[in-house]
């Protein structure tokens, strides 16, 4: 606004003022100085501030200030002085209390100098860049006092002297430490570096130095990092209780440094009590200590999930490897379950659930779960056998626990079509024989494998509980139609889709007469109901229930496998059978058929059957009695098969061969589908990506997927470029 | 923490007259070199003068005589009188009464010697439209 109305007008000289008294600033600068004396020696309340004011503003406003901060500085130096001397002469441990006192008159006379010359704080200095007042009290108590001669080291040695004395047990006074070092904070934080921090930091270094030396020869590591972790709570404390704030850092870096990271190497490996040790005791309050002590120092975490990673990965090496774990798989995956658990644990407990920590764990098992090509099967075998039994007088939520655990497992598989098909067949022989225990288990882990494997896989498991299904009401059927069969032995067939169950090579047996009657009607009403299809028996799959009187009239119901039945039939018409003749009358397929006389003649209390000669091995020349001295406290009498629940030597290479034939058509769909889009693509290229491609569900082979893509270029479907051998092109 | 809310100031004009010194009854170092013309006593409050001055704080504030005292003495050159009670009034009432360049530089002094910014502020402003 006042640039818009430029106006001239004039200011009147003072006149009024411009005459002095020549002495008036001399005399007016003697009541200013007699104040400032009065004001150190207290007796500031004889005072009037007005007065005060009022000299300094005149001296101020009649050009003296130049006389008035001279005056000043010289008055104030000469009490700095004096007080310095007094500092000087206190005694040993009243040296700090003497400063201290001296240093709150100081502030305190400071101030109320201050306020008195407020108008030269405002005018004055400003307009001349001289140091304001309370900056210049300051520094001269600095210059003074603090760098006096006598002052300046023995302050330093008094300070670090106190903190030495508290770290080795001494109470220590904190207050009068916390005013000292705030008094340096005041003074400026580059005086509190020089004068103190710089020096407590290296002296600090020194003390962890030797004390960590001498921890490291004679603690062990568990007790060494409690040390170290209360050093470092004493120093963050120390921090709190009396040092600038901005200490803290500095300091836990030395204890750090100095404590952790120098031997860190050193304590991991430490011997009987290092990391391995922890981890294998499950000692989670050690273990949180070294995650919370390592985190502060570089690479200290990494260097723990290295050494951790190796143990997990050679334990489980170990694991999975170990012969005598093989025999039994519902075991050998146990042992996973509860290797996973501990780490799970650990990593929870002691390493507030690090992701870094979980990757190098799930790393790990992925790396030794793969080495074992087994560890599909009995993953399997596993469920299996939770499914069967293990699941009974457990509650549906434990069920559920238990099964997202053997999903994890199921994850780290990289051949997770071995699993799907181990897992079909064991899926199938619960559901024929009827031993699933909880059909809500079944279908809760069926939708588990379909977020994990998809619905084509799932499709067919699905199909399975159908067909059980839709043969019951089958059954209902049948026997609806034949009223006359109720007295007779009675038939269940379940009719399995082709497809959706795993295909058994399937070896009919000769049935006895009576059953084999029973299916021929059986045959003639499921047909009669649905043309165009073909039935076939898979006696290898059934089960019988038997009603059996022995030689002393001990009656009894034998639960047998089909081929059991077949066997026990023919005693109805004879005391005595060789081998041979029983294999010529049933056709059992032979390791089936000695497989199934081990368990009729061999086991203690369900021997129904007796062998001569006795011994372990059926041999072609062995003869069987029916054993009348059979005798069982229960009337049902179960009779299991000695089933190799793990399946044999060459049953496994069987299964092998049908994933890899399997893997065929998986292989060329996923070349088809690449260079579909691709249009084309080179040799190296496509195989990677082929992998890529099919890594969710197996390892694919380079070569098989190289022969895949030969059969490919034969069928049309592919060809090679013309010019470069190693190019492949779609042809659509 | 300001004593009571009325104050009374006695506001003590002096002229200074060279080496006319008085040897009156007033004993303050001060004044050993000049002369009281007149003391007025005003009722005022000491809040509403410590609130728009530094100066009026630090008087009632500090330890000197004047925080123990009912009444407070400010004394004062007689050419500074007028301006002196404008700046009072100021300080109740945010506006000046005599507008004259003349007056209102005098204001302009008085509330420099008392750090009453939003006087000096007024007076600037006041100033600057002329």
């Amino acid at each position: 606004m006042s640039n818009q109305k430029k106006r001239n007008f004039q200011i009147e000289a003072f006149k009024h003022r411009v005459l002095m008294d020549p002495k008036y600033a001399d005399k007016t600068w003697e009541i200013l100085k007699h104040a400032i004396h009065e004001i150190y020696n207290h007796n500031a309340s004889g005072l009037s501030f007005e007065e005060l004011y009022r000299n300094a503003y005149n001296m101020v406003l009649h050009k003296f200030g130049e006389k008035l901060y001279s005056g000043l500085v010289a008055t104030m130096t000469g009490h700095l002085k004096d007080i310095a001397q007094s500092v000087e002469a206190a005694q040993g441990g009243s040296f700090l209390e003497e400063l201290n006192r001296k240093w709150n008159d100081h502030n305190k006379a400071l101030q109320m100098i201050r306020d008195i010359l407020m108008y030269m704080d405002r005018t004055y200095i400003p307009s001349t860049q001289k140091t304001p007042v309370h900056e210049l009290g300051l520094n001269l108590w600095k210059e003074n006092v603090i760098y006096s001669s006598q002052i300046r080291t023995r302050l330093l040695n008094t300070l670090l002297e106190l903190v030495h004395s508290e770290r080795t047990g001494e109470v220590i006074d904190r207050g009068i430490m916390r005013n000292i070092t705030k008094m340096l904070m005041d003074l400026g934080p580059s005086v509190y570096g020089q004068e103190f921090e710089t020096h407590f930091l290296q002296v600090s270094a020194e003390f962890y130095r030797v004390e960590s030396q001498k921890f490291i020869e004679c603690c062990d590591c568990g007790d060494y990092l409690k040390k170290a972790e209360r050093r470092l709570n004493e120093e963050m404390e120390r921090v709190s209780h009396y040092l600038d704030s901005r200490t803290e850092k500095k300091i836990t870096n030395v204890v750090e440094k100095e404590m952790i990271e120098n031997h860190m190497l050193r304590l991991i490996h430490m011997e009987n009590s290092g990391l391995v040790h922890m981890l294998c005791d499950d000692k989670y309050e050690d273990l949180s200590r070294m995650y919370n002590l390592f985190r502060r120092v570089t690479d200290g975490l990494s260097k723990i999930r290295e050494v951790m990673t190796s143990h997990m990965r050679e334990s489980g090496k170990q694991l999975v490897t170990d012969p005598e774990r093989l025999k039994d798989p519902v075991e050998y995956v146990q042992r996973l379950l509860d290797e996973k658990d501990k780490y799970d644990k650990i990593i929870n407990l002691a390493f507030v659930n690090d992701k870094s920590f979980q990757n190098a764990l799930n790393s790990s098992f992925e790396y030794f779960i793969n080495l074992n090509p087994r560890s599909p099967e009995f993953i399997s075998l596993f469920v299996d056998d939770k499914l069967r039994k293990g699941l009974k007088g457990v509650s549906e939520d434990d069920v559920e626990v238990t099964l997202d655990k053997v999903m994890m497992l199921f994850r780290y598989l990289q051949e997770k079509d071995v699993f799907e098909k181990y897992y079909k067949q064991h899926l199938a022989k619960r559901l024929l024989s009827g031993k699933t225990v909880s059909d809500d288990a079944e279908r809760s882990l069926i939708v588990k494998l379909k977020t994990e494997c998809g619905y084509q896989f799932t499709s067919k498991l699905e199909g399975m509980f159908t067909d059980m299904k839709t043969s019951q009401d089958t059954m209902q059927g049948f026997y609806g139609c034949h009223p006359e069969l109720s007295d007779g032995p009675t038939l269940t067939v379940q009719v399995l889709t082709t497809g959706s169950w795993p295909t058994q090579s399937s070896v009919t047996c000769n049935l006895p007469a009576e059953m084999s009657a029973l299916c021929e009607k059986f045959r003639s009403f499921y047909l009669g109901t649905h043309t165009g299809r073909r039935l076939s028996w898979q006696t290898n799959m059934g089960t019988a229930d038997l009603k059996a009187t022995f030689g002393k009239g001990q009656k009894h119901e034998l639960n047998v496998s089909t081929y059991q039945m077949c066997v026990l039939m023919l005693f109805n018409n004879a005391d005595r059978l060789g081998y041979k003749e029983i294999e010529q009358a049933t056709e059992i397929p032979a390791s089936d058929l000695k497989r199934c006389l081990q368990s009729l003649a061999l086991v203690k209390g369900r021997n129904v059957l007796r062998k001569e000669p006795m011994g372990k091995d059926i041999g072609d020349d062995d003869a069987f009695y029916v054993n009348d001295k059979f005798s069982s406290k229960l009337y049902k009498v179960k009779i299991g098969t000695v089933v190799a629940q793990k399946e044999s030597e060459p049953e496994k290479q069987e299964t092998r061969q049908r994933v890899e034939e399997d893997r065929k058509p998986q292989i060329e769909a996923a070349i088809v589908r690449i260079l579909k889009s691709r249009k084309q693509l080179d040799h190296n290229n496509l195989i990677a990506e082929v992998t890529k491609q099919l890594q969710s569900r197996f390892l694919a082979n380079p070569t098989e997927v190289k022969k895949r893509i030969e059969s490919l270029i034969e069928r049309d479907f592919l060809e090679r470029d013309d010019s470069d051998r190693r190019l492949y092109r779609y042809l659509a | 923490n300001l004593p009571d809310a009325e104050e009374v100031v006695a506001i003590t004009e002096a002229s200074l007259s060279g080496d006319e010194v008085s040897h009156g009854n007033d004993s303050s170092l001060g004044m050993s070199w000049s002369k009281v013309l007149r003391v007025r006593t005003i009722q005022i409050s000491s809040p509403i003068l410590a609130e728009k001055s530094p100066f009026f704080y630090k008087l009632f504030s500090n330890v000197t005589r004047e925080s123990k005292q009912q009444n407070v003495t400010l004394q004062i050159h007689d050419s500074e009188e007028a301006a002196v009670m404008d700046l009072l009034n100021f300080m109740y009432s945010n506006t000046l009464s005599r507008t004259t360049s003349a007056a209102v530089l005098d204001v302009l002094m008085a509330a420099d010697k008392f750090e009453v910014m939003s006087c000096i502020r007024y007076c600037s402003r006041m100033l600057g439209l002329m």
